[in-house]
């Protein structure tokens, strides 16, 4: 029981911490999923877009981390919930596919197989909340350096590494001067 | 077996999509999963090479002079151009606009392929091209051959010549696929006061623009 427990500790971070840096790696394309999905109230899309996957982030720290295996796989089923629940609002608005999960990146899978996954994940959770209730299982913690927490590690400093460099200027003004001549402003 | 040849690919789809945090990962290591482009955030990520190659096709300028099956062209970073126009060329992309004369001053957009640093194969052409997205100024209902106000976000007017060969969006009852654009002809559009739509067309007499297509936007504050 404590090797699925750890199995699913280390799957849920690697998913979620993935899926939160996907999202902070382009904020726009998440909201954009929010947008067409339609199963939120528009003013809450700028709220959400940022809270989603700032929750997602911390569940998957707590997760790597083992510190409150409870507090992680409570966040975890608390997520996995709400995703389902996304999706199946969005199944009912039509058999649209890209879920904003994973930013620009989300596959594109169709509405059935979507709501699978999603249901699997759901029920893998409360399998993991259950064990992490249990006694047997809070003593086992995912090691901080297990290879799910190095990987996210790694992968998030690629990722502000790459946010962080400067821009590259191009020479835009060519459209301008161009615009110009043609009598355009 | 519990499983027939359907449901074995059933499960197998849904095992990917088990793993579909893989593929993106790996995206985000290679780069190229970042921010649009044209969202003010950005694009950190080279171009992919296709995108590059397939902005290579294009070229924007302004018609200096015209000639027979071909323009002298002054594009951008290329200095001046001989635009050819085979027969196949095609114009506006058939649409109404199409038929309307070059000028002198035109923009033009063009894709095609460089014979040689002078001379410019034309496959497509776009005269005057205008994209504009604004609000509706009055309530109207529109037929074909009408005028629509619009203002954009800089407060800037546009005047909208609507014809019976502008695309617009269907009504909802015709159940035609998302997206799907149909001429305006035997339709009315009902436009409101406020309401942004998308317009794209032909500029003319540098006043009014001859709307190609026009599509409505999504109303963000709206659910």
């Amino acid at each position: 029981m404590g090797t699925l427990f750890l199995l699913s500790q280390g799957y849920f971070a690697a998913v979620l911490g993935v899926a939160a840096l996907a999202k902070f790696n382009n904020l726009s394309a998440f909201s954009d999923a929010l947008r067409k999905q339609r199963t939120v109230p528009s003013r809450f899309i700028p709220m959400l877009s940022i809270l989603v996957p700032a929750v997602e982030a911390v569940t998957a720290l707590f997760l790597v981390i083992g510190l409150f295996p409870l507090v992680g796989a409570g966040s975890c089923l608390f997520l996995c919930t709400c995703f389902f629940i996304a999706k199946v609002l969005a199944a009912r608005r039509g058999p649209t596919a890209d879920c904003g999960c994973f930013g620009a990146s989300s596959a594109k899978a169709g509405a059935v197989e979507a709501l699978t996954v999603s249901f699997v994940l759901l029920a893998v959770s409360l399998l993991a909340f259950g064990l992490a209730a249990s006694n047997s299982a809070t003593d086992n913690r995912l090691p901080v350096l297990s290879p799910v927490g190095v990987g996210l590690a790694l992968l998030a400093g690629v990722v502000i590494a790459r946010r962080l460099r400067l821009p590259v200027q191009s020479s835009s003004n060519d459209h301008m001067e161009l615009a110009k001549e043609a009598g355009h402003p | 077996m519990l499983l027939n040849g359907s449901g074995t690919k059933f499960a197998l789809k849904v095992a990917v999509g088990m793993f579909e945090f893989v593929p993106a990962a790996w995206q985000l290591i290679r780069g190229n999963a970042g921010p649009h482009p044209g969202l003010g955030q950005a694009s950190l990520a080279p171009p992919d090479s296709v995108e590059v190659e397939e902005l290579e096709k294009y070229r924007l300028g302004v018609v200096l002079d015209i000639r027979a099956s071909e323009l002298l062209v002054q594009v951008m970073g290329k200095g001046e151009l001989r635009f050819v126009l085979s027969t196949e060329a095609i114009v506006w992309d058939d649409r109404w606009v199409k038929d309307i004369p070059l000028r002198v001053g035109d923009r033009v957009l063009a894709r095609g392929s460089e014979r040689d640093e002078t001379v410019f194969e034309v496959t497509q052409l776009y005269v005057n091209m205008v994209d504009v997205v604004g609000a509706v100024l009055t309530d109207q209902a529109v037929r074909g051959s009408s005028q629509v106000e619009l203002q954009d976000q800089r407060g800037e007017k546009h005047a909208v010549i609507l014809d019976d060969r502008t695309m617009v969006l269907p009504s909802p009852d015709e159940e035609l696929p998302y997206g799907t654009l149909v001429p305006l002809a035997g339709r009315v559009a009902a436009l409101d006061k406020g309401q942004p739509v998308h317009v794209i067309g032909r500029l003319w007499r540098d006043a009014l623009v001859l709307a190609v297509t026009l599509d409505v936007v999504a109303r963000l504050e709206n659910d």
